[in-house]
Order: C-alpha cells, then structure tokens, then sequence
C-alpha cells in the first residue's frame, strides 16, 4: 500500500496533474479515448459478424482486425499506466477500477477465444456456432461496463 | 427470435442495467443558480486535472448563520481553464483567508462549485471565461 | 454567444434535464459508446476503401454501417442533451466549433461519397484494389472522425468547460 501511495504522492504525479500544458494529463486522457475507440472499435465489427451466424463477410478476412485489437490496446495499457500512477493509492482499494480491468481481460480472452473458433480455423464455417454467438453478445457486454466502469472512476474517488 | 438474438438481448440488459444502478449512485448536484459567499481558511489545496479541488474551513462567527461552519468541499475546473483565468498552483495553499462565491449543492451538503475567488484588492478570479449569468467586473 | 446559453439555461426543458441528476454522466457513457460503435463500423468501411481488408467486398462491408450510424444517432442524442443541459459550456468555445466544422466535414465526405462513389463501389470484386479518389475519401473520412473525437475530449482542457 504504500508503494502505491509513493507513487500518488510522487512528483512526477505533482507535475503531471498539475502542469497547465495540454501536453500533459489531456493528451494522455485523448490518447486513452482515442485507445479505447480502435480498441472497442474493431471488437464491435468482430462481435457483431459473429453475432450475425450467417453473415455476408468471410470471417477470416477480419483477421486483420486483431492488430487494430493490440494497437489500441497497447495505446491503453501504456496512457492507462499513466492515468493509474497518478492515482495508483486511490484506485487500488477502488472496486470500481477492478471491475473495469475485470471486464477489459475477459473481453480480450474472449476475442482471442473467438479467433480460435471463428476466424483461425482456415476450413471455418462461416455460420458461427450459438456458443461462439453467445460470446460474442457477452464480449458486447464486458466492453459496454468497462466503458461505464471508466465513465464511473471520474466521479467516484 | 434466434437464440442468438436473445442471448445478445439478455447481456446487453444486463449491461444496461448495471450501467444503470451505478449511474443512480447520485452525482453532486450543484444549484447553479445560487450564488453564496464564502469566507474561510484553505484547509486542503489540489492543484490538480481533472478538477482543481480545495477545502475551505468556516468558523462559526458569533450572529453569523450556523450552518455556514464546517468543512467545505469546492470544485474548480481544469488546471488549463483555470489557469488562463489568472490561477496558478500558488493562488492559494494550506492556512490563507479564502473569500469566494460559488454554486451551493442543492442537498445542503457542504459542496461549492466555483464561480469566483475575491482578491484582498478586490479583483475576482474566475474559475472559467464562459459563465451565462457574469455580472459586472468589480 | 453568453447570453443565448443563458436564455437556453434558463428554458423549462434545460432545467428539467440538468436537474435530473445521473442523465449527464449517463450520456457522457452513451456518447463513448455511439463513438465506438460509429469508429468501428465506419473505420472498418474508410479502411476498405483506403486499400486494406482486401478480399472483403465494399458491398459486404457495408451492411456495418446501420451500426456505424446508429453509434452517431446515439452521439447526436447525447450531444444535443449536453448542448440543452449546459450551453455555456460549448457555445463559446472555439474547440467546440471546430468539432462541429470536422463533423460537417466528415457528413460532405460521406455524402460525397454516397451521390459519386458508391455505385461503382458497390459493383468491385472482393479483391479489387480502389482507385484514388476513394483512399482519399476513406482517409478524409478516417482523419475527420478523429479529429471530431480530439476536439470533443479537449474541451474541458482547450475550451471552455468544466
């Protein structure tokens, strides 16, 4: 715990919060939403193809749509390491913030999961199976708390 | 309906619903149209984004109202916004008078949300340029 | 600018929106998702047009776009609430235009695309290749959404904003 607290209370964190440069705390927050919208974006097309069953596009053509996945995750990890340095002792007893990493790890093994099933198989129907479809509602899900959960954190301190 | 279909309805209402109850937790309620004065010591200063945050500590002044005294919490704006209105980090710290009007909570709690500090030379400092209502510059 | 929000704040409607208190954090919510859900459908088409995915028909990839649209329905819902709720907070504020003028720009874009482009569009096989004038549109179109999205989170920094 106070570990975290060192890092709150660090002065990289006093400069960072409190310097008026948009540089700072507003570029990294837009590099988060901008994140978030490849990241969440290319899930959505994902879920919702395999949502579809039988839908027009070849699910394997969607592949390239894993590294939009990584690249705007990687965006997040890093902006959100920021974010949680500056705030690392009030978010680490914060339910809410578990919630949202809870949501986004089992959003992202489930994308990888309905890789597996879907879009790697190279012989792969192009009807997704009712459980492949039952993950993809509920990767739907995991994506729309952690978008509140996030929303949330800015209140709830 | 494809089973699909219900399944998708069924998560996205779970979704929506605990969406929903985390959003019933009240969010602060400020009365925007109420501007008080306040005068106290600064008991704690964050010079910090997203919010610059400050408690202001009143005392309970003989004939003054009662429910004035205590701790109370105001919230500013962004330290850029705030910023090209005159503040700094050094504005205020810990220990200085304080005058300030602001925006009450409408629960009564002791909640402010910034309009403007009052300079000892009588100059205001503005929290933010766009205000609706601004009345005339002292 | 100032005293058309204080007209707009002091209307019956803006009171009775403000005044219910978890509407605004709920639509900031709703607006992340419409944002997602437009970048995700419309990104998907912009990149296809801009030369990648190749092997995915235009035609195919289009039946995203209800969805890409209803991502800016939900945000212009959301948008427009915010702008009756508290005005002062955009009206003035030269970021906040400029969001606007990026939307204008991406709604030309897809309608220049939608009278001029898309028929032939439409007819190419999955794996054709596009010609220039549709990378630019898809890239115009790429730059603009995110350009609206910048400016939109600005604002509480760049702009006038709470």
């Amino acid at each position: 715990m106070a570990f975290f607290h060192r890092l709150q209370d660090s002065a990289f964190t006093e400069w960072f919060l409190g310097s008026p440069s948009i540089w700072a705390y507003p570029t990294v927050l837009t590099l988060h939403t901008v994140g978030m919208a490849i990241l969440v974006g290319a899930s959505f097309v994902i879920n919702l193809r395999v949502l579809q069953g039988s839908g027009v596009m070849p699910l394997q053509r969607l592949r390239p749509l894993y590294r939009f996945i990584w690249f705007g995750f990687t965006i997040n990890l890093l902006s959100g390491l920021v974010l949680f340095v500056t705030e690392a002792a009030d978010r680490v007893v914060d339910p809410v913030f578990y919630v949202k990493m809870g949501s986004i790890a089992v959003a992202l093994w489930l994308a990888l999961v309905l890789k597996r099933r879907t879009i790697d198989r190279a012989d792969g129907p192009q009807v997704a199976t009712v459980l492949s479809r039952s993950l993809a509602a509920l990767s739907l899900s995991l994506w729309t708390i952690a978008i509140v959960a996030g929303r949330l954190m800015a209140y709830v301190k | 309906m494809r089973i699909s279909t219900r399944i998708g309805f069924a998560f996205a209402g779970i979704a929506l619903t605990t969406a929903s109850l985390a959003a019933h937790h009240s969010f602060a309620m400020f009365d925007m149209d109420k501007d008080v004065e306040y005068r106290g010591i600064v008991s704690e200063w964050k010079w910090q984004n997203p919010h610059v945050h400050f408690t202001v500590d009143i005392k309970n002044a003989p004939g003054g109202d009662p429910q004035m005294a205590g701790r109370w919490d105001v919230e500013g704006g962004s330290v850029n916004i705030m910023t090209r209105q005159g503040w700094t980090r050094a504005s205020y710290k810990v220990g200085d008078q304080i005058r300030l009007v602001g925006h009450p909570m409408k629960d009564g709690s002791k909640g402010i949300s910034l309009f403007y500090a009052i300079r000892p030379d009588g100059t205001r400092l503005y929290h933010d340029i766009a205000r609706p209502k601004d009345d005339v510059k002292k | 600018m100032a005293d058309l929000s204080a007209w707009i704040e002091a209307t019956w409607i803006s009171k009775a929106l403000f005044g219910i208190s978890w509407l605004w954090p709920a639509s900031e919510s709703l607006h992340f998702i419409g944002l997602c859900m437009l970048i995700g459908g419309a990104g998907l088409l912009d990149l296809r047009l801009m030369g990648m995915f190749r092997g995915l028909a235009i035609r195919h990839v289009k039946t995203m776009m209800p969805w890409a649209i209803g991502g800016f329905v939900l945000n212009a819902v959301t948008g427009t609430l915010f702008l009756v709720m508290q005005p002062h907070l955009y009206l003035s504020s030269g970021i906040f235009w400029s969001k606007i003028a990026f939307l204008v720009l991406a709604g030309a874009n897809a309608l220049f695309f939608e009278t001029r482009l898309a028929v032939p569009a439409l007819a190419m096989s999955p794996d054709a290749d596009t010609p220039a004038a549709m990378k630019v549109v898809g890239a115009l179109s790429l730059l603009s959404w995110f350009a609206v999205l910048y400016c939109g989170r600005m604002l509480p920094y760049l702009g006038t904003g709470n």
